[in-house]
């Protein structure tokens, strides 16, 4: 009985002595300060990135063009709807990065086995559905290209692995996946004065 | 309704009218009744579509949360219409079935996008939101799948609800089948039974009043049949259509036998014309013999040579007459007969028993036989054994010596037949057309009354006698009834 508080009390003095690892943001609702610290990640990342063609730069021009309405809606104090715009705007940002793994022939986590890039393209088809119905809902004129955008990616995620090029149906997939979530973020933003139905 | 009961032809045709309408009914409520009976398997297609919509909706809610760190703090609205994107992308695939997701205490991601309507349906129908809540909340208890079939007014409404492993959030689908639950199905038993009953009853007075009509008919042509035989029966009154007809025929009944009696009357009185007028010929000419032999006799009895051929003369005319005379008062005293059923062959042989002896003093050999000897029929066998004696001293007249002559008894149907083949020439086609006419003979010293007497003797209880062509000889046949015959009374 002695020696196992004993043990517990030591557990406790380790914890608190070594070093703790960045803990994730919590859950709930945006406050200005993280929404803030978020748009401003994004844009370093923006600025530090090198679009490596037409399609990067494309996708960096759309997120800068997000990043800079959510900073315009973080001033008015429309937090959630500033953080939407944000995370659009970081959706974007990925297109330019996963352009960049194309050329570099592959992601830092290396190549995706071809099974699952099927599986995942599976996964992409069925959110391209979602696309025109987020576009709708956005309400955002600057988008209606995404919807087509996200389906050429698609197009040539499928042509890819029909000729067997996993790094290409992957990168493509998730391009196609970052700009449906583009809109899903946009569609969400446009919510923030409507309530819940059903 | 009297008159309805009473024309059972027209009862018959309303019983089958029922009927026919009753069956064919019955027979579209079955057809409708199996049909309805197909919707346990509706049911079972219903669910296993629901469970894999169900299953498919809960999946992609999985995609959707992982792939979002932020998903946990997005307000409901947001969730919301995400989710209403993954349930309108997913059940695109189901038509007819809507759903969407509850994290209690909110229903989220409402879609229903087969929905036959321009305007898309975005709010859970309320008619259903109590069963879709009980359903979810079933499923968030058990932390599994919950399956609730509801009924409605009309429609029969399947739930299926599948919640997550933490039992936060459950997808949910629903499928109405419209039209498929019948709130009027007792009444609808009932019409079946009256309809089920209304067809065995129209079926069963259908064979009643067939069977009635049936036994109706056969009872009238059972009385025709008798009719033929006797007129004086008549036909028992009925109560429906065939006592008309019965009524009918009695009334053709009492005519015909009217009819008879008249012509009877005027066959006897053309009968007395010709009887007198034989009778006046077969006089005169014993009469004229014997005035012609007594002139002679005057002229000689002056001459004194009167010889006793010549007495001998008168005396045979006048034995002559007196035979006519005797044969006549046979004719005339025929008694009604007495008929018995009784078996024929033993009159028969009593018959060839009282002729035999003089057969053979002409040489000839009288035999008998009998297909089956012991035959029965109605006759009076007093007047039977007169006719048969008759016929057979004609037969042993007409054979030449030695000749042979048969007696044979023979069954045929409703008759028994005794016949009498002589071995003589036959007869020619005019002695046949006058055979059984008063007077008329072809024997020396016959008075033609034995054959018309020995026919009225047969006739006069139910037989006949009839003359049958034959190659050989004459053929008299003796027909008896096997039946009892009433004579018809004379009027």
């Amino acid at each position: 009985m002695v020696v196992s508080c004993s043990a517990a009390v030591l557990v406790c003095i380790m914890q608190l002595l070594l070093p703790q690892p960045p803990r994730p943001p919590r859950p709930g609702p945006p406050d200005a300060r993280r929404v803030a610290d978020h748009i401003a990640d994004i844009r370093r990342k923006i600025e530090n990135i090198q679009p490596v063609n037409t399609t990067a730069r494309r996708a960096l021009q759309y997120s800068r063009s997000y990043l800079q309405r959510g900073e315009t809606f973080l001033g008015s104090q429309r937090l959630f709807t500033a953080d939407r715009f944000a995370a659009a705007a970081d959706a974007l940002l990925h297109i330019a990065e996963h352009q960049e793994h194309l050329r570099s022939n592959g992601g830092p986590k290396g190549t995706t086995p071809m099974e699952e890039v099927r599986r995942h393209l599976e996964r992409v088809y069925f959110q391209l559905q979602q696309a025109d119905y987020f576009l709708t809902e956005a309400h955002d004129k600057e988008a209606a290209s995404f919807p087509k955008w996200a389906r050429d990616f698609y197009q040539i995620a499928m042509r890819a692995a029909e000729t067997g090029d996993a790094v290409a149906a992957d990168e493509n997939a998730k391009c196609a996946e970052e700009v449906v979530r583009a809109l899903e973020n946009l569609a969400q933003a446009a919510t923030e004065n409507s309530g819940v139905r059903g | 309704m009297n008159r309805l009961l009473q024309n059972r032809l027209l009862l018959q045709l309303l019983f089958t009218s029922v009927a026919a309408v009753s069956v064919t009914a019955l027979s579209a409520m079955l057809i409708a009744e199996a049909i309805r009976s197909a919707e346990s398997v509706v049911l079972k297609e219903t669910n296993q579509v629901l469970s894999t919509a169900t299953s498919e909706l809960q999946q992609q809610y999985l995609y959707r949360v992982i792939a979002d760190s932020a998903w946990g703090s997005l307000p409901l609205s947001a969730k919301d219409l995400s989710l209403r994107a993954i349930t309108q992308t997913a059940l695109r695939a189901y038509p007819g079935v809507e759903g969407g997701f509850y994290a209690e205490p909110d229903f989220l991601g409402y879609a229903f996008p087969t929905h036959d309507s321009a305007l898309a349906k975005t709010d859970v129908p309320s008619a259903e939101r109590n069963w879709i809540e009980q359903t979810v909340k079933r499923s968030l208890q058990n932390g599994g799948q919950a399956h609730q079939v509801f009924r409605g007014r009309s429609d029969i409404v399947v739930i299926e609800a599948t919640a997550d492993n933490a039992r936060s959030i459950s997808a949910w689908t629903m499928k109405r089948l419209a039209g498929r639950n019948d709130p009027n199905i007792q009444k609808r038993g009932l019409l079946l039974l009256a309809l089920g009953l209304a067809a065995l009853l129209s079926i069963v007075g259908t064979l009643a009043t067939g069977i009635s009509l049936q036994r109706g008919v056969a009872e009238v042509n059972k009385g025709l049949s008798r009719l033929e035989k006797d007129f004086e029966y008549r036909l028992s009154p009925r109560s429906d259509e065939l006592g008309q007809i019965s009524q009918s025929i009695n009334r053709m009944a009492i005519a015909r036998g009217q009819l008879e009696t008249e012509l009877r009357r005027e066959d006897r009185l053309r009968a007395i014309g010709r009887l007198a007028s034989s009778l006046a010929h077969e006089i005169r000419n014993p009469l004229n013999s014997i005035r012609l032999t007594v002139q002679l006799l005057e002229q000689k009895l002056k001459t004194n040579s009167i010889r006793p051929q010549d007495l001998a003369i008168i005396k045979g005319e006048v034995d002559r007459l007196n035979t006519l005379v005797t044969d006549l008062l046979d004719l005339q005293r025929t008694r009604q007969p007495r008929p018995e059923w009784q078996t024929v062959l033993p009159v028969v042989e009593h018959c060839i028993s009282l002729l035999h002896k003089q057969a053979e003093a002409q040489g000839h050999s009288l035999t008998t036989g009998a297909h089956q000897p012991d035959l029965y029929a109605y006759f009076d066998s007093q007047q039977l054994t007169q006719a048969l004696v008759n016929l057979l001293l004609n037969a042993i007249q007409a054979t030449p010596a030695h000749g042979r002559i048969q007696v044979y008894v023979d069954d045929r149907n409703d008759q028994v037949e005794i016949i009498v083949q002589d071995g003589g020439a036959g007869l020619s086609d005019e002695q046949r057309e006058h055979l059984f006419e008063l007077f008329y003979t072809t024997k020396p010293g016959g008075t033609g009354l034995g054959l018309a007497i020995s026919r009225e003797l047969m006739r006069s209880q139910g037989g006949d006698l009839v003359y049958r062509a034959n190659e050989t000889g004459a053929r008299f046949v003796i027909q008896l009834p096997k039946e009892a015959w009433c004579q018809p009374q004379q009027s």
